[in-house]
């Protein structure tokens, strides 16, 4: 067993210092290779002509890195030529060999490069992809569609985008920023209706990628159907239009504590005159964050002037008064 | 009585061969998963968009008698590269002028909180709010200890997140985006934490780690590759499990409302982030909610180690007597029969492997040593005995340099390697030994219920100055 023990270390050593070597090998070829690759490239994004040099297999690795972090960095024609250079070189065709592999960076890697040549034949070959069980390969490549046509790909992946729970709500929203607002509005529309709670809870999510204040209806008419409270503090976190005020005014008396909060924001945003006397009730909410947001609509109500705000709530007691100080001290810091 | 012999000394070895088995299960569970991890990660460095969802974090800090640096920490803290933060200081009693550089440097001013304390904690004196910087928040109350330092902070915490972290501790700016990724991926996950590396040899500037070396303290060094053994594989191979039972306190995020349920950190122990990491899982496996307690496995915080014996036998026994307390105060996630794998595998390899360890690796040493002097051993046995604890602890440790080398690879220069590894070797005759002496005083202090004493660290806090 000792024996056994030390000839494994031993061997480890050495795979250690093999992968180190290999690696070192690596880096040196790779800073050659940009060496040499770098000057060009930018001969070439500032209009020269230039006459390629073949790439070895073995540096198509890093070539493919390069190319894409320079995309991540560049905008406008900057971009276009990127890809003009892409196309000569044959950076497609190294992408589509690593499409197949059996690792998944390589693979990934493969899908962003096809992304950002933002060419429509590649289409067909990235769509099933998006379907991939495997969350990184299915993101990567929902974004490569929308770098190809963003408008298109909204529209055909929406469902997906309700429906895949493994991808992660801040990953989503950020492909569908990239996107015209227009586009998601409409896209949001066409699934809400048809959505369940749990995909529905999704799209209300991305909301903010499109157009809040056109989304309102649909989202107030999915609201009808739902009970879930998350979703109703989801819908009025979104509105602001005062043709909603009796929906937010029923929410204000909620069973549950944060779509209170919801209706306190809400309230804020979009507050009557009538509606001073509900909010100063719910400085006297058992949940201190619906006391707190209470506290931030009221100061923020633009026709309720502070002197006249602390009398009336001088009625509701000193606690209301206290939270009212604690929010006007944080604006006045 | 050479019978008995005969089979103690067989019960020694085993142990020990078990110890290191289950160091290396470990290992290959954890060489599963940094290659995945380091496979899916691959294209994010690509580029690190934000699309304004990320969930707020609210960082909360403890400091007691941290003029010296806490102008310099609050500082980089406020310029991580995070969509929406705060950071909430709780001056815990300093007898320095933490607070009085604080309120200078930040132009506090006080302000009217009216949030009743969900956790209990040692009396506040005052709020106070930034005027210049408006996610900075300050607490000035009775010293309580860190434990109690938190929870303060906790308390007036207005994300859904918070994330603990030690005054000294240098974070990296992108951090916070790597170890909330978990509470973005899974809603069950209620706490994450990340690899705490060593800082000591490091370059740092305004806060922040701007390069990486390795320190020439030989008792630094020791400590870079046992973080790497507890880090690179033991956290990454019980995440495997949902069975991590460690949040580091150098750095952990938890959600705020699951921490106040449970009642925030235990104010009374001195290993109060694996007593609350413990008790979530005894709470929430007794509640029957799924949930996990995650780890990420990038470097996102580094750390000052000890840099003398003193300090370093002082920090390790105040660790084992953390566990200690923790292990037992918690001891119905075994009992209970609802652990799942934290109950089933965890606990008791913790109790037997780490908990106990102390006393059965030095008895095992011990008994060996005068069997062997009295000859009831051979030398043969004896020294079979010694290759095999000292010949596994050495592969345990090259294999945590090998995962090093194949996930982040952080000290790429060849001395550094051939520095590691030579530390790897030599660990194994004498400062391991003198852990588990270490560890041993901790458990006698825990068993004789010594009362508690932090001591001090002799910081050089050398990472301040530099830039």
């Amino acid at each position: 067993m000792a024996l056994g023990a030390g000839v494994l270390t031993i061997l480890l050593i050495l795979q250690i210092i093999v992968l180190r070597e290999l690696r070192a090998a690596r880096e040196r070829r790779s800073q050659r290779f940009l060496q040499r690759w770098r000057p060009l490239v930018y001969d070439a994004m500032s209009g020269s002509t230039i006459e390629w040099p073949a790439i070895a297999r073995r540096d198509t690795e890093t070539w493919l890195w390069f190319w894409n972090q320079l995309q991540e960095t560049v905008r406008g024609e900057a971009k276009a030529t990127l890809t003009h250079v892409a196309a000569q070189i044959g950076v497609d065709r190294m992408a589509l060999r690593r499409l197949a592999s059996r690792s998944v960076s390589r693979r990934l890697l493969a899908i962003v490069t096809l992304g950002n040549m933002r060419d429509p034949k590649y289409w067909d070959l990235v769509v099933p992809l998006a379907q991939d069980p495997h969350a990184p390969i299915s993101l990567a490549a929902a974004q490569a569609l929308i770098r190809i046509n963003g408008q298109r790909a909204v529209r055909e992946l929406m469902p997906l985008f309700a429906q895949r729970a493994d991808w992660p709500v801040t990953r989503a929203l950020a492909l569908l920023e990239q996107v015209d607002a227009a586009v998601v509005t409409k896209a949001i529309e066409k699934a809400l209706p048809k959505a369940d709670d749990a995909a529905s809870l999704r799209l209300i999510e991305f909301v903010g990628a499109g157009d809040p204040v056109a989304l309102q209806p649909v989202m107030v008419q999915r609201l009808r159907h739902s009970r879930d409270p998350q979703m109703w503090a989801d819908v009025l976190r979104h509105l602001n239009d005062p043709t909603h005020l009796n929906l937010v005014r029923q929410s204000c008396g909620h069973k549950v504590w944060y779509v209170r909060v919801q209706a306190a924001n809400a309230l804020g945003r979009m507050g009557a005159p009538e509606d001073v006397a509900l909010l100063l009730r719910m400085l006297g909410d058992d949940q201190w964050w619906v006391r707190y947001r209470a506290a931030e609509a009221l100061l923020k109500l633009p026709f309720l002037q502070k002197d006249e705000l602390y009398a009336r709530a001088s009625e509701a007691g000193p606690a209301a008064l206290a939270v009212l100080d604690q929010v006007a001290a944080r604006e006045a810091a | 009585m050479v019978e008995f012999i005969a089979t103690t000394q067989w019960f020694f070895l085993g142990y020990f061969i078990a110890l290191q088995l289950g160091y290396l299960i470990l290992n290959l569970l954890s060489l599963g998963v940094l290659r995945a991890y380091m496979e899916n990660t691959s294209v994010d460095r690509l580029s690190q968009v934000f699309s304004g969802l990320e969930p707020p974090v609210s960082i909360v800090v403890a400091a007691y008698n941290e003029a010296a640096n806490i102008v310099g920490s609050v500082r980089s803290l406020l310029q991580l590269n995070y969509p929406e933060f705060e950071v909430v200081i709780c001056n815990d009693g300093s007898k320095d002028d933490t607070l009085e550089l604080l309120k200078r440097e930040f132009q506090l001013v006080e302000y009217p909180e009216t949030r009743m304390a969900a956790i209990g904690t040692r009396p506040v004196r005052a709020y106070y709010r930034s005027k210049t910087r408006p996610n900075l928040r300050v607490i000035d109350k009775e010293n309580g200890g860190r434990a109690d330092g938190l929870n303060a902070s906790i308390n007036i915490s207005q994300y859904p997140l918070v994330c603990a972290i030690d005054a000294d501790s240098i974070l990296q700016r992108d951090s916070l985006y790597l170890v909330v990724q978990p509470f973005v991926t899974d809603p069950h996950v209620v706490a994450a934490g990340g690899t705490i590396r060593v800082a000591n040899g490091c370059q740092v500037r305004d806060g922040f780690l701007v390069g990486i070396g390795l320190p020439r303290n030989l008792v630094a060094l020791f400590q870079i590759v046992e973080y790497l053994r507890a880090f690179l594989f033991g956290r990454v191979g019980w995440n495997r499990m949902n069975a991590l039972l460690i949040i580091s306190g150098a750095f952990g995020v938890f959600r705020r409302d699951v921490v106040t349920a449970a009642g925030g950190y235990h104010p009374t122990t001195l290993g109060e982030d694996m007593e609350l990491t413990v008790r979530l899982h005894r709470q929430l496996r007794a509640k029957g909610k799924p949930y996990r307690i995650t780890f990420v496995p990038d470097p996102v915080c580094w750390t000052e180690v000890p840099q003398d014996l003193r300090t370093l036998g002082r920090q390790r026994a105040r660790w084992h007597r953390g566990l200690s307390e923790s292990l037992w105060w918690n001891r119905e996630l075994f009992t209970s029969g609802r652990g799942g794998t934290a109950g089933w595998i965890a606990y008791p390899y913790a109790v037997i492997f780490e908990w106990f360890a102390p006393i059965l690796e030095l008895a095992g040493y011990v008994f060996m040593l005068i069997a062997w002097w009295f000859g009831v051993i051979s030398p043969v046995a004896f020294l079979a005995f010694l290759l095999a604890a000292i010949g596994m602890g050495m592969l345990v440790s090259v294999t945590a340099l090998l995962l090093e080398e194949m996930s982040f690879h952080l000290y790429p220069r060849l001395r550094q390697f051939w520095t590691l590894l030579a530390v790897a070797v030599i660990e194994n005759f004498g400062f391991r030994q003198l852990n588990t002496i270490w560890r041993l005083q901790g458990l006698l202090q825990w068993v004789f219920r010594r009362k508690a004493v932090w001591g001090e660290q002799k910081r050089s806090g050398a990472w301040q100055k530099s830039g």
